[in-house]
């Protein structure tokens, strides 16, 4: 053991790297577990002291994974909300499972004008060092309606078990992102499961079984509906509007909409929810194992939406030569989800909007016939496998260390649906879809340490990478088949027919696309040190990605950072300071396109499809190209887009230690974007996509963290952490030297927010058409766009005085980004007994109440079809206060309900107590401890989450709304969960 | 084993050779990170092959039935403002019906943009500027091919603008690719963009054809790109078709004796490209004219249900077919009863009329006449000409014109012209192929007679309002109508969005 033993600091630099790359530590047999090092004690953490870290303070925060594993989270980014200071996660819908949610390291890299954006924005998520793949939203080209991609729709990091997870670390800075260069331009997470350990011989068993309560809505009728409109009608109805009153309001006395609003009943159920797993490790100190395997359930609070999660893994470690470990792994998952039955959903995935002039009814009856029709006779399956792994081999001799190693990930969907001829206008559909996404990656490393004298050392290091992905899918839906029993789209099986292949019973359309991508790259890192006081670190590197074109497709990047150590130079005797250490970085790091289109340059591609129907490409039965007038024109030189960022950090620990901080300051620019430009329609484009938008972010960060009480065996512990960010991003240039550009309805203004809603003021109404005002001068009337006020329209401020109102009178109002998020918790001990509680917050930030806006609207929603006018069945509960609205006539042509006005902004604040547990420690029982080892458990415990929300916000779950701040009403809200658990480790 | 140090120039060798390792992987990567994308052509591998100037060819046709087909739009612009048709709940078509053509609505600013009508003039600027590269590279691509393609997007791109001007008056004049340089224009005054349109045309005919594919065809007889008339009918310009396009530009520029010129050519040759009047229920079956692609479209942009490209909109059907055709309870737009019955004013008329003898409504133009819910179901190209509607998946063709519109046309420009006979002669062609005697009134009704055949013979395919201008430009007896006309109230106002990207473009000054 002596013989391999290395200087705390060495160690510290090697295990870095290792599981910087995923490589266990403990199968070099060498790992050094008496000493400790600065690093490994510092509180930069945000949650427990106690927590094993293996990385330098660099803006890198590691989670509180032993509190956060007794809570039931569904994916990873339930688990990072909250726990890291810096990190804003959007979830949709509290439906589990669900590919809607984002998450946002530092801020708001750039405006989300189209739905592909959020996927661009998201951290590289690694897995033992394998950069995990996601889903391309390409297939979005060839929907109609983007609610949801196409598929499974399942969200790919619900793969993560925490039974299986040693550390999460939250990799912020660019410094810190550097090495592992562009995929970590958004930042990186990076997950390291257990591991294989030498002579530690264990058995866990983990579970847990537990209840989702339901919400508590009060449901509504027809009647609080006529009552809603009537008022309306009555003030400014013309009688031919009178007339077209929707026919299910009309009759009092139709039972179906007067009579009994039931259907709660049916849609609101608790659920159970369970996690069950185990594993097993064994081996000596030249080959050892670990098998983990696992079930969990999870379930939304409504529509019987549940995720099943099935995961095994399996890890070895060998040293068949005193200097060579060669180690591998192999994690597979499987995911079963049963999604939501909103109409929205279904019609969307059908691309056909049928009559909806009549919502369902609220009876129970009613409902329920749906709902059987939906359990007995539709088909809808959704599955993901998923399955990662790596081989490597890791050569040590002397001062010299050589890595390689394979790495792969693959990931397929699969989704079936059939929905039979009662459920839709008296046809049935059919879809099939299978994708998958496939990522090989080759990583090679030298480190070479070089020992100056006995103060000063240099490590030295270089790696290349070549990363290769293909994402595919093939999709299929069919409409019309000749019968309900028939669910499969069959197609003609014979060679020599000239139908062979074809669809035999259903009208069907079918899509396929692939995109292949590689990325290689090249750096190589120094690190001085003088003793332990000061480190200079320079990386550079270069990244050549397909995505590219060939005359832009390097791009070299640097990245320098410094830590000085106060505490060991200036304040060694000073009582208060036990810790102070000052970091500063400063980097550049180029940002992947994840669409190829841009390498091509000036292109063409198949652009026949209109709003209806944008997946069109044939002509008189014969494909067609076209140049991409939808999509915008792409020109040659397009350059790397990057990210810039500085950095600064203090750490201090004052009393020894018994309260810790870490303050940040960070400045960061994501330079030379693409984006699509507004040019002349008489081009044929809608846009020609530009690069050079600039955004920064720039924000602090403070993490506090105090052993309030300090308790020793039998005495109550009380450890507090607080953690807090604040983030605000602006735009500091458009392409072309523009300063605001309008696209769509989002404006972008050079010196703005990019998370701004741009609304109209509201200043009262037009009680009559002679309070309308008439410019002196012209004698033009008051007008929207050219059209004139009348009375019941609502009085918009007018800001240039030009007597017309339109975008030029918007003001930027409320962002929904949050300016603050944050954490509190606090954990106490007592004995064996443990309580945690858990605060999570989000400040300052805005959200558009489309859901009301929607109701006031009825008019227009109604009489356009439109898909975003389905009333689902939660339209039947009265959740939104109609008199605090003012009253417009709804009939009017400026839409007087427009979700462009102030009136629909609201403070989206909030502070969610989002767990609460309570856990007791057996393993001081001998009879379940019989080995008597230390690191033996026996933990039982129970769980609360989401009790309560504060916030002055009046629509649903203010944690759920769109990306863009939107709320739509059709996210299902964040569930209640109470969950009783055991975790053993023997 | 902690103060070993290397020795330097083993240190500096090694490093070396690791660099060197990785210049290595790193030159056979560059080759890795060439990939040509699955989803789309660069320039490098287009216009290489008589499949690209296929695909290139029948792309510009596909962006004008886009174009056309986007939100219903050739039926928003031509049969709706100040109609025969009443929408029933959408706001947006009651503003365009009432001619409110700058209210805010979401589809009424995005019919105001004619960016997807010159999406259609580049892609045909394009194909007249590559299209010669083929025929070095490809010797399957003949320079009679060429021609005969070259003509179609001469004629194709003259068409747009024609269709353009209706719309909106002076349009820029572009003729020219330009490829990425954006360069605003101001409008062109819609004389010229017509007189343009004009030469265009008359340089396109020579080298159109009857038919395609047709080895008996006159002008380019044979196979076109391999294929026989089974899939090109209905589905190209033909020459008959830039003559009736030609006869209409004319028209619209009220110079009428070109234009009964033109459209004598099209009623004297209509046989060679396979058109003919035809009887009510061939027009209306579901089977009939308007279903799939044939050669009665004289220019017409299909979407067939052979060549499977049926949709659920960009068909007059989405907007008027309700139930018990289809499963929609109301229809967007629909006929009042009392319109109807003072349109159709004569007995015995297919299209509708009251039999006398038991006053019940005959008519292949309307289902469900007298209910409360009278369907205009003219046109009801249902799938594979299905009658089952429970799925509103259409398979009309978006037809601008046809045999019984150019002889009306003919009729018209003649009556102008003063010209009584053959006049007379045209109307009574359509008259009497709808059960209808002929026409026998005095002379000076002539013009009034054909517009009202008109408004019934083209009934839902998009005339209305265009012809309502044509009409009031001969009589000049509607002071309003005639201020609207003097003051370009005819035309449609540019969308903010359109004049926001380009300085140089002025609003109509009607809607300013």
């Amino acid at each position: 053991m002596n013989k391999h033993r290395l200087i705390p600091c060495q160690c510290l630099l090697v295990s870095f790297f290792l599981v910087g790359l995923g490589f266990p530590l403990s199968g070099f047999g060498f790992q050094d577990t008496t000493s400790r090092s600065k690093k490994d004690t510092v509180a930069a953490d945000s949650g427990s002291v106690k927590l094993r870290r293996f990385v330098s303070v660099k803006n890198v925060d590691s989670l509180p994974l032993k509190q956060l594993g007794l809570i039931p989270f569904s994916s990873l980014q339930q688990v990072i909300k909250g726990s890291v200071a810096g990190v804003y996660v959007q979830e949709t819908s509290g439906e589990p499972g669900t590919t809607e949610q984002s998450m946002m390291i530092r801020g708001l890299p750039m405006p989300l004008l189209s739905r592909k954006d959020i996927y661009q924005v998201q951290p590289t998520v690694y897995l033992n060092g394998i950069p995990l793949i996601q889903d391309n939203p390409f297939m979005f080209d060839v929907q109609r309606f983007s609610y949801l991609p196409i598929g499974p729709a399942t969200n790919l990091l619900s793969t993560i078990d925490l039974d299986n997870i040693e550390s999460i670390n939250v990799i912020k800075g660019g410094a810190a992102a550097a090495v592992y260069g562009p995929r970590a331009a958004n930042g990186a997470i990076f997950i390291t499961t257990k591991n294989a350990q030498e002579g530690l011989n264990q058995i866990s068993f983990n579970s847990y079984y537990g209840m989702v309560q339901k919400d508590q809505v009060t449901p509504a009728n027809a009647k609080n509906e006529n009552d809603f409109r009537m008022p309306f009608y009555n003030k400014f109805a013309s009688p031919a509007d009178m007339d077209n009153y929707p026919a299910y309001l009309r009759d009092a006395t139709n039972e179906n909409y007067y009579g009994p609003s039931n259907w709660t009943d049916l849609y609101y159920k608790n659920s159970p929810v369970h996690n069950i797993n185990g594993s097993i490790t064994g081996g000596t100190s030249r080959s050892n194992f670990r098998f983990f395997a696992g079930n969990t359930k999870s379930a939304g609070n409504a529509d019987d939406t549940k995720l099943d999660k099935y995961v095994a893994s399996f890890f070895i470690n060998m040293l068949p030569l005193k200097w060579l470990t060669v180690s591998s792994m192999i994690n597979a998952t499987r995911l079963d989800r049963d999604r939501n039955k909103s109409f929205r959903d279904r019609f969307a995935e059908m691309q056909y909007v049928p009559d909806l002039s009549s919502p369902i009814s609220p009876n129970k009856l009613i409902y329920g016939s749906l709902l059987d029709e939906y359990k007995n006779r539709a088909i809808d399956k959704n599955k993901n496998n998923a399955v990662q792994g790596y081989f490597s081999l890791n050569a040590k001799i002397k001062d010299i260390d050589f890595i390689s190693r394979i790495g792969f990930d693959y990931n397929e969907g699969l989704r079936d649906v059939f929905y039979p001829s009662t459920m839709f206008d008296g046809n049935n559909f059919v879809s099939n879809y299978f994708g998958y996404n496939q990522r090989v990656v080759i990583d090679n490393i030298l480190r070479y340490k070089y020992h100056l004298n006995e103060q000063q050392s240099l490590n030295l290091e270089a790696g290349h990478s070549f990363q290769a992905d293909v994402n595919k899918y093939n999709y299929a839906f069919g409409y019309k088949g000749s019968s309900d029993y028939i669910k499969i789209n069959v197609v003609n099986g014979d060679p020599k027919s000239d139908q062979y292949l074809l669809p035999k019973d259903f009208i069907v359309s079918r899509f396929t696309d692939r995109q292949k991508s590689n990325l290689s790259s090249l750096y190589a890192k120094a690190t001085y040190n003088f003793k332990e006081d000061l480190s200079l670190t320079a990386v550079a590197r270069t990244d050549g990605s397909s995505n590219m074109q060939p005359s832009a497709r390097w791009f070299f990047s640097p990245a320098i950072s410094a830590d000085y150590n106060l505490k060991n130079t200036l304040l060694k005797d000073n009582s208060t300071f036990s810790k102070l250490l000052l970091s500063a970085s400063w980097s550049r790091i180029g940002k992947l396109i994840s669409d190829d289109h841009f390498a091509a340059g000036p292109q063409y591609n198949v652009d026949l499809g209109w709003s209806g129907n944008p997946a069109f490409y044939s002509y008189g039965g014969f494909g067609t190209l076209s140049r991409p007038y939808t999509t915008g024109w792409i020109g040659y030189d397009i350059p790397w887009s990057y990210v810039q960022e500085t950095n600064v950090g203090i750490d201090a620990g004052f009393f020894n230690n018994r309260l810790q901080t870490r303050f940040e300051l960070y400045s960061k620019n994501n330079n030379r974007m693409l984006l699509p430009m507004p040019v002349n329609a008489e081009s044929g484009y809608t846009a020609a996509y530009q690069s050079g938008m600039d955004v920064n972010n720039s924000g602090a960060e403070l993490i506090l963290q105090a052993e309030v009480l300090k308790g020793t065996k039998g005495q109550l512990s009380w450890t507090s952490s607080f953690n807090a960010a604040y983030n605000q991003n602006k735009l500091k240039a458009l392409p072309g030297g523009m300063s605001e550009i309008l696209i769509g309805t989002q404006k972008l203004v050079v010196g703005q927010a990019i998370d701004k809603f741009w609304v109209l003021q509201t200043h009262g109404v037009f009680n009559s058409d002679v309070e309308v005002p008439v410019d002196p001068k012209t004698f033009q009337i008051f007008n929207y766009k050219g059209l004139p006020f009348h009375g019941g329209d609502p009085r918009w401020k007018d800001l240039n005085g030009d007597y017309t109102i339109n975008e030029s009178d918007k003001v930027p109002l409320g962002n929904y980004i949050p300016k603050f998020t944050g954490n509190f918790s606090n954990q106490f001990t007592y004995g064996d007994f443990g309580l945690n509680f858990n605060f999570y917050f989000a400040l300052g930030r805005n959200i558009l109440n489309q859901a009301v806006a929607g109701r006031f609207d009825f008019i227009n929603r109604k009489g356009t079809n439109d898909i975003a006018a389905v009333d689902e069945i939660t339209f039947w509960q009265t959740n939104f206060d109609a008199s605090k609205y003012p009253v417009y006539n709804p009939w009017s042509a400026v839409q007087s309900y427009r979700s462009d006005q102030d009136i629909f902004i609201e403070n989206g604040s909030y502070l969610k107590l989002r767990s609460v547990s309570l856990s007791y420690d057996l393993a001081r029982l001998s009879f379940l401890n019989p080995r008597k080892r230390a690191q033996s458990k026996f933990l039982v415990y129970m769980t609360a989450t989401n009790l309560f929300t504060i916030t002055p916000y009046t629509g649903g779950d203010p944690e759920v709304v769109g990306y863009t701040g939107i709320d739509t009403g059709y996210g299902l809200s964040m569930p209640k969960t109470y969950i009783l658990g055991i975790k053993v480790d023997l | 084993m902690k103060n070993m140090r290397f020795n330097t120039k083993i240190s500096f060798f090694r490093i070396f050779s690791g660099a060197l390792i990785l210049t290595v992987l790193m030159s056979g990567c560059n080759k890795k990170l060439d990939i040509d994308s699955t989803h789309l052509v660069n320039e490098k591998n287009n216009w290489k092959s008589i499949t690209d100037t296929r695909s290139a060819l029948l792309g510009t046709y596909g962006l004008l039935r886009a174009a056309m087909a986007d939100k219903n739009a050739h039926w928003l612009y031509g049969e709706l403002r100040n109609g025969d048709f009443q929408a029933t709940s959408r706001l947006d078509l009651k503003a365009i019906i009432g001619s409110n053509l700058n209210a805010p609505y979401p589809v009424v600013q995005s019919l105001s943009s004619w960016r997807r009508f010159y999406a259609v003039i580049n892609s045909a600027n394009l194909f007249i500027d590559r299209a010669h590269e083929v025929m070095a590279l490809d010797k399957q691509y003949t320079e009679k091919n060429y021609q005969v393609d070259i003509a179609q997007m001469h004629a194709l791109r003259a068409f747009a603008y024609f269709y353009m001007t209706r719309i909106w008056g002076d349009v820029p004049l572009i003729k020219s690719v330009n490829d990425g340089s954006f360069e605003q224009a101001k409008r062109t005054p819609k004389e010229d963009v017509l007189g343009y349109a004009e030469s265009e045309l008359l340089k396109a005919v020579q080298d159109l054809p009857y038919k395609y594919g047709d080895i008996f065809d006159p002008v380019f007889p044979g196979l076109y790109y391999g294929q026989g008339i089974a899939a090109w009918n209905g589905v190209l310009l033909t020459k008959v078709s830039a003559y009736a396009i030609l006869a209409h530009v004319a028209v619209w520029n009220e110079r009428y004796i070109d234009a009964s010129g033109y459209a004598r050519f099209v009623l004297d040759n209509a046989s060679k490209a396979g058109s003919s009047y035809m009887t009510t229920a061939l027009l209306t079956r579901v089977d009939g004219f308007f279903y799939d692609k044939n050669t009665n479209q004289i220019f017409g942009l299909p979407f067939a249900w052979s060549d499977r490209e049926a949709s659920l909109d960009g068909h007059i059907e989405d907007l008027t077919l309700a139930a018990p055709l289809v499963v929609r309870p109301v229809p967007q737009m629909f006929m009042p009863d009392q319109t109807i019955l003072s349109i159709f004013d004569e007995d015995k008329d297919e299209r509708f009329s009251i039999n006398a003898a038991n006053g019940r409504a005959v008519t292949d133009y309307f289902t469900g006449f007298g209910s409360s819910n009278t369907i205009f179901s003219k046109v009801k190209c249902i799938r594979n000409a299905s009658t089952d509607g429970s799925l509103g998946l259409f398979s009309s063709a978006i037809v601008f014109t046809r045999l019984e519109e150019i002889a009306l046309l003919y009729a018209e420009s003649m009556a102008v012209l003063d010209n009584m006979d053959p006049a007379i002669d045209a109307l009574d062609n359509v008259r009497l192929s709808r059960g209808l005697p002929r026409y026998t009134g005095p002379n000076s009704g002539v013009l009034d007679a054909i517009f009202k055949e008109r408004r019934r013979e083209l009934m839902g395919e998009g005339w209305r309002w265009y012809d309502q201008v044509r009409y009031n430009r001969i009589k000049k007896s509607d002071t309003q109508f005639n201020k609207l006309i003097s003051t370009n109230g005819i035309f449609w106002p540019i969308s903010q969005d359109v004049l926001s990207r380009n300085s140089l473009l002025v609003q109509n000054e009607y809607w300013r």
